[in-house]
């Protein structure tokens, strides 16, 4: 084994360590969320070291691009409430010593089971023997597209659930009307100008690529939902064509595309989500464009739902 | 109906509700009601398709996307699927005709328009309670309980209020660490086992160390979910800060989900793996969370808080199904397997009608009076006679007064524990049904009492009443009609019995 390699590793999974204990322990909350990004990415490249790019990729956008965005949007809605300063969460000694012993018995536990795991095979070699038939050359897109695309499907769902769940909690259903806001300073303005046609050319790249490497909708909808949080700050809201049956209709289009795609399945007397095999390759490139325009759209309307609670806090859920 | 017809109408199950969500959320304020209440009429009819098909034909497969495991999903119904969705889908009706009524006469609202969301996340949590019970796959298990619980949190905070926001939260924290447990175990057994469909899985499972971790974290999750004593914490706050639609959901069906995976797993993946000693604990659990969550019922001073104290005691009956199933091979044909069995799944079901039923007829309660002090509800019988005798009907079952479907869900449960020697469990279901009574009795005194000052009662629409009582009504008739729901039950599970069991007849 390279020594530089495993020196590496070593590093990162103290690295990981380190940034974990700090994120949990830094005082107030800017600094731990922060601190939390920086974890993220340890993390991604902690998932690309163990040869898992699909998962790394999902980690850096998702877990530590787009979460750091909404967590940091947060922190915003906490500064501006009446006290200025974010509320300081309470610690107490016996909940401490609890979590650190739940902790370690849980590491323990999880590193006894993996080291007495005994080798086995997996699905990797039944998946590469169907792959032919799936429609695309890349085995992670022909798990998450075709063989088992019912998880996928619902995946979509989550995502429509959770923007549903935020708007319960935001006490509105929908967006805010038109903010009125200062327009943002020429580098901003210009940044985002220059900024935007790149990052539109990723995010269809890596739809793309998802048919024979690593990429695909869940990538490409972050980077799109990044072009749309791009576009917030430097000041452009919704556009005024975008209704709101319009909004609606964008945000469970992928998930009802798909719902669509299953059912005629059904129709066509196979079973719910099952592709004819000559059209499995077009239908999965379709799913997969309907799903990053929802993902991304979504994961926009959590940035500006968000955003926009700032500006028009909802009424109703400071009452008790 | 054919066999062939089966396959399609599972899809349907989940598919059906989940295009209603979505039709309901895509359409204006004012259509949504009757489209979520159309698309659960459909959903209804589709189960009761399926608990039909499986009486005719036998347990069936359907493999989605056309690939066979191990590749592919597989949805697997059998009479202890069929019972479930159907009991989902007779809560599920008179809640939702219920909730219309609620929401129209603008209760629970105020200013805000975030309740019409009520439709589409009730139905997408119809969706991934009807996939919990149907699939059989550990990961897509894992999705299904995501949709399932997400839902269901955002459900419990619809009111947008700060006691139900607060509530909701520490909900969601317990419902994600539940999962993220769940899915530790999950990533354990597919390493170990190299499959994640069941029945694979359980061909794969021995007394291995990786497998006893990953079982263990499986349970913990699933157990945190369903509330068992003592990872309840979150629920009784987070049940009664809901609106009361939301509340009966949440306490009759959502922690059902759950333990009817608890119960799946045990018996047909760790079957063999597990130890008696694990099922006595299971069991000890089960018993603590009796004797604690009644207690607990009994010193509220707020109805909605009672009825879901009552919700974490009343899940400790469930787990007592688990030490009296568990035996060595010497017991293995034993008659009580069967009737502890039934009686474990009889309390499900008495459970999720009563509680649904106590939910909707304390938000009536509460909308008459004003107030959710256990007080203030005095002189409530002759006023309110039909929601009162709804409370009264409903408590009955609950406390396992006979002829009710609790008096024969605790009956077989009692005669199961003396048969199997496990004569300790009889004692603490004993104590549990008179502590229920308690509860159940305090209300109703307060409801009889004659009061010289009384208040003038608001006006309720009598829809809402009529829903509260065809729910206690149900959880009654089950007590009378359980030769046919056991036969259903047995079809393509262990522990079937060839003869109706004795302790049917009420």
């Amino acid at each position: 084994m390279n020594p530089v390699a495993v020196g590496f590793d070593g590093l990162l999974a103290l690295l990981i360590l380190f940034l974990a204990v700090r994120a949990l322990t830094a005082p107030g909350l800017q600094q731990p969320v922060i601190l939390f990004i920086a974890f993220g990415l340890a993390m991604a490249l902690a998932w690309a070291r163990m040869r898992a790019p699909d998962v790394a990729l999902a980690e850096a956008a998702i877990g530590t691009g787009l979460l750091g965005v909404l967590l940091i949007d947060s922190l915003g809605l906490f500064t501006r409430s009446k006290s200025e300063t974010p509320p300081q969460p309470r610690r107490s000694r016996a909940a401490s010593i609890l979590a650190v012993g739940t902790t370690l018995l849980l590491a323990g536990g999880l590193g006894f089971a993996i080291l007495a795991m005994p080798e086995a095979e997996g699905l990797a070699a039944a998946a590469a023997e169907k792959l032919g038939a799936s429609g695309v050359d890349h085995p992670v897109t022909a798990v998450l597209l075709n063989f088992r695309s019912f998880d996928t499907w619902l995946e979509i769902g989550v995502l429509l659930i959770a923007m549903w769940g935020l708007f319960c909690a935001g006490g509105r259903e929908g967006f805010a009307p038109r903010a009125t806001e200062a327009r943002p300073g020429t580098v901003l303005g210009g940044t985002v100008q220059s900024l935007l046609p790149l990052v539109l050319l990723v995010g269809i790249y890596l739809l793309w690529l998802g048919k024979v490497d690593s990429g695909g909708a869940f990538q490409a909808g972050v980077v799109l939902g990044a072009a749309g949080i791009l576009l917030r700050l430097g000041g452009l809201g919704f556009p005024d064509w975008l209704r709101p049956w319009l909004v609606r209709t964008l945000l469970l289009f992928g998930f009802a595309f798909m719902l669509l795609v299953g059912l005629s399945a059904l129709f066509a007397g196979a079973a719910f989500l099952e592709y004819p095999p000559t059209l499995a390759g077009p239908l999965i490139l379709a799913v997969e464009l309907a799903a990053t325009l929802s993902i991304g759209f979504t994961l926009y309307c959590f940035f500006t739902y968000l955003f926009d609670l700032r500006i028009h806090p909802a009424t109703a859920s400071s009452e008790s | 109906m054919t066999a062939a017809a089966l396959s399609p109408l599972m899809a349907a199950a989940v598919a059906v509700p989940t295009a209603g969500a979505l039709a309901a959320f895509l359409l204006p304020n004012r259509w949504r009601a009757a489209v979520g209440l159309g698309f659960s009429v459909l959903t209804l009819l589709a189960t009761f398709a399926l608990a039909a098909g499986v009486t005719l034909h036998g347990p069936q497969d359907l493999f989605l996307g056309g690939w066979a495991p191990p590749l592919g999903i597989r949805l697997h119904l059998d009479g202890l699927a069929a019972v479930f969705l159907a009991m989902t889908a007779l809560v599920a009706i008179p809640v939702g005709i219920y909730a219309r009524t609620f929401f129209a006469a603008g209760e629970g609202s105020g200013s805000t328009d975030q309740t019409h969301l009520f439709w589409p996340l009730w139905l997408i949590l119809w969706a991934g309670m009807n996939g919990v019970y149907l699939s059989a796959d550990l990961f897509n298990l894992y999705v299904m309980i995501e949709v399932t619980g997400i839902s269901a949190v955002a459900l419990a905070v619809l009111s947008g209020k700060v006691p139900a926001l607060t509530a909701g939260l520490r909900y969601l924290l317990a419902a994600l660490v539940g999962s993220l447990s769940y899915l530790m175990g999950v990533a354990l057994m597919y390493g170990t086992a190299g499959a994640l469909d069941l029945a694979l899985v359980a061909e794969a499972m021995d007394r291995q160390w990786t497998l006893r971790v990953a079982m263990g974290l499986l349970l913990v999750g699933l157990m945190v979910k369903t509330a068992l004593f003592p990872l309840h914490f979150w629920l009784p706050a987070a049940h009664s800060a809901a609106l009361p639609p939301v509340s009966a959901i949440l306490s009759a069906l959502v922690v059902k989900a759950t333990f009817y995976l608890i119960l799946r797993f045990w018996v047909e993946v760790f079957e063999g793996s597990v130890t008696i000693a694990a099922s006595q604990a299971m069991g000890g659990l089960g018993a603590a969370a009796i004797l604690w969550g009644s207690y607990q019922a009994l010193r509220q001073e707020r109805l909605k808080l009672i009825v879901a104290h009552s919700t974490v005691g009343q899940l400790g009956f469930l787990f007592l199904l688990l030490p009296l199933i568990t035996v060595d091979a010497t017991a293995a044909e034993a008659p009580w397997l069967a009737w502890a069995w039934h009686g474990g799944i009889y309390q499900a079901l008495a459970h999720a009608f009563a509680k649904a039923s106590l939910f909707l007829a304390v938000g009536i309660f509460v909308i008459a009076v004003g107030s959710d002090d256990r007080r203030a509800s005095v002189d409530l019988v002759g006023r309110l006679p039909m929601t009162t005798f709804a409370f009264g009907l409903a408590g009955m079952s609950l406390i396992g007064l006979p002829p009710s479907g609790g008096f024969v869900a605790k009956w077989m449960l009692l005669k199961a524990t003396f048969a199997s020697g496990q004569w300790w469990w009889a004692p603490v279901i004993v104590a549990g049904s008179f502590l229920t009574a308690g509860y159940v009795f305090g209300i109703l005194r307060q409801a009889f009492a004659p009061s010289e000052r009384r208040q003038p009662l608001r006006q309720v629409p009598k829809t809402l009443e009529i829903c509260a009582l065809a729910l206690a009504v149900l959880a009654i008739l089950i007590g009378f009609r359980s030769e046919e729901v056991l036969t259903l039950l047995d079809i393509g599970v262990p522990f079937a019995e060839p003869a109706p069991p004795e302790g049917s007849e009420p």
